[in-house]
């Protein structure tokens, strides 16, 4: 990746996030990378998606596996298929961010990295990594624990300050619930940090 | 005057309960956010400047006649759907980036019914870690992050225009005083007493 690059943080809408007790920024969640407390969530790599199309590309593929991952659980689960919107994952969008502003959060508990992982033949899938640094004790400590967790809070804080407004769309195998995707409209990033 | 409030509006905006000019504010920074939210509920987007006239702001409800009731009912809504959203995060595969583990879920589920009962604004609901539920709140000026742990809370304030911090250092373990952070979050625990005895 270039040094001035972008990555794009795409949209996907689990069915349980539409409930508006939610806060918006719960819908780029970090998930755990490794048992070392590494956080970490999936970006695309601008220079390898270089139209929005390519991106919006990238997004449907990866809501795909989602729903074909999910739909396993859930068929498993409660022995029927989900329920088409109601019940299954559908890509909205993506926000870019410029990646040399999303390096430079990093602070004195957390390195920040962009690390490119090719994933389900996505050359462009990267990830934006949350690294504890060595010298941070682990969170045994009341005020380590406190401070870890309210670190992490201010980092994704401005990594939504890093955001440029969202390009929206509706992927082709769901325009038949075209209507009901159309319903979710993406926050400007401001609301991110600004509003409820 | 704590040391906190010497360094920072926010936490003087929030805390400082005997001024009538910081009460007409938070009032006013809930008013705003209500009616953000309100339309948010109502129209699925946060409404811009050019959009509020098209879409005026309707009440939800028409049961209650004064604007005390419509907040209850509106309080009671959205606490609903908080304990809702908690209850979906914990019955997440393990691995997955907002599941929860009952013991966070339990702890959160705790504090929320402590807000409830104190008139607090309802929060918004969010995970980072399974051990963790993040609530928060938006007031003009800053985002408040309140994390609950199974054991402990740690609560940050972050500028809206720039991402000051604020940490609230100087709150003691969750478990020892339930009042100081009452009294933080604007909460009226003095007046109806305690869930559990403060130590002070």
């Amino acid at each position: 990746m270039s040094s001035n690059g972008a990555v794009c943080r795409l949209a996907i809408y689990p069915r349980f996030l539409r409930n508006e007790a939610f806060d918006s920024e719960a819908l780029f969640a970090l998930g755990d990378l490794d048992s070392n407390g590494t956080k970490g969530f999936s970006v695309g790599d601008r220079d390898m998606l270089s139209s929005i199309e390519d991106v919006h590309g990238f997004g449907c593929r990866s809501a795909a596996v989602a729903r074909a991952n999910e739909r396993q659980r859930f068929v498993t689960k409660n022995n029927r298929e989900p329920i088409r919107f109601q019940e299954t994952s559908h890509y909205r969008g993506f926000y870019d961010m410029d990646a040399d502003q999303v390096r430079s959060q990093g602070s004195s508990i957390y390195d920040v990295r962009i690390v490119p992982l090719e994933e389900n033949d996505e050359p462009a899938h990267c990830h934006v990594e949350l690294h504890v640094r060595n010298y941070v004790m682990k969170p045994s400590d009341v005020s380590i624990k406190r401070a870890i967790s309210l670190e992490r809070i201010a980092i994704l804080n401005r990594f939504a300050r890093t955001m440029s407004p969202p390009h929206m769309t509706v992927c082709g195998e769901d325009l038949d619930i075209a209507h009901q995707i159309e319903t979710i409209t993406l926050p400007p990033p401001e609301a991110f940090y600004s509003e409820p | 005057m704590t040391k906190s409030e010497k360094t920072t509006s926010y936490a003087a905006n929030a805390t400082s309960s005997a001024s009538s000019t910081a009460v007409a504010a938070f009032r006013s920074a809930v008013a705003t956010r209500r009616a953000t939210a309100r339309a948010y509920y109502l129209y699925g987007h946060f409404p811009d400047s050019n959009s509020e006239q098209a879409e005026p702001i309707k009440p939800v409800t028409v049961l209650a006649s004064n604007s005390a009731s419509t907040d209850s009912n509106y309080r009671a809504y959205y606490y609903a759907a908080l304990y809702e959203a908690l209850q979906s995060m914990a019955e997440q595969e393990e691995g997955d980036a907002l599941y929860v583990t009952d013991e966070a879920a339990n702890a959160a589920r705790g504090l929320i019914s402590r807000l409830a009962i104190e008139g607090i604004d309802p929060p918004k609901i969010n995970s980072h870690d399974k051990d963790e539920v993040i609530l928060s709140w938006a007031y003009p000026d800053f985002k408040r992050y309140l994390t609950v742990f199974s054991d402990d809370a740690a609560l940050l304030d972050v500028g809206t225009l720039k991402p000051v911090k604020c940490v609230h250092n100087d709150l003691p373990h969750f478990s020892e005083s339930w009042g100081k952070w009452s009294a933080v979050l604007g909460g009226t625990a003095s007046s109806h007493g305690t869930l559990d005895d403060d130590v002070e």
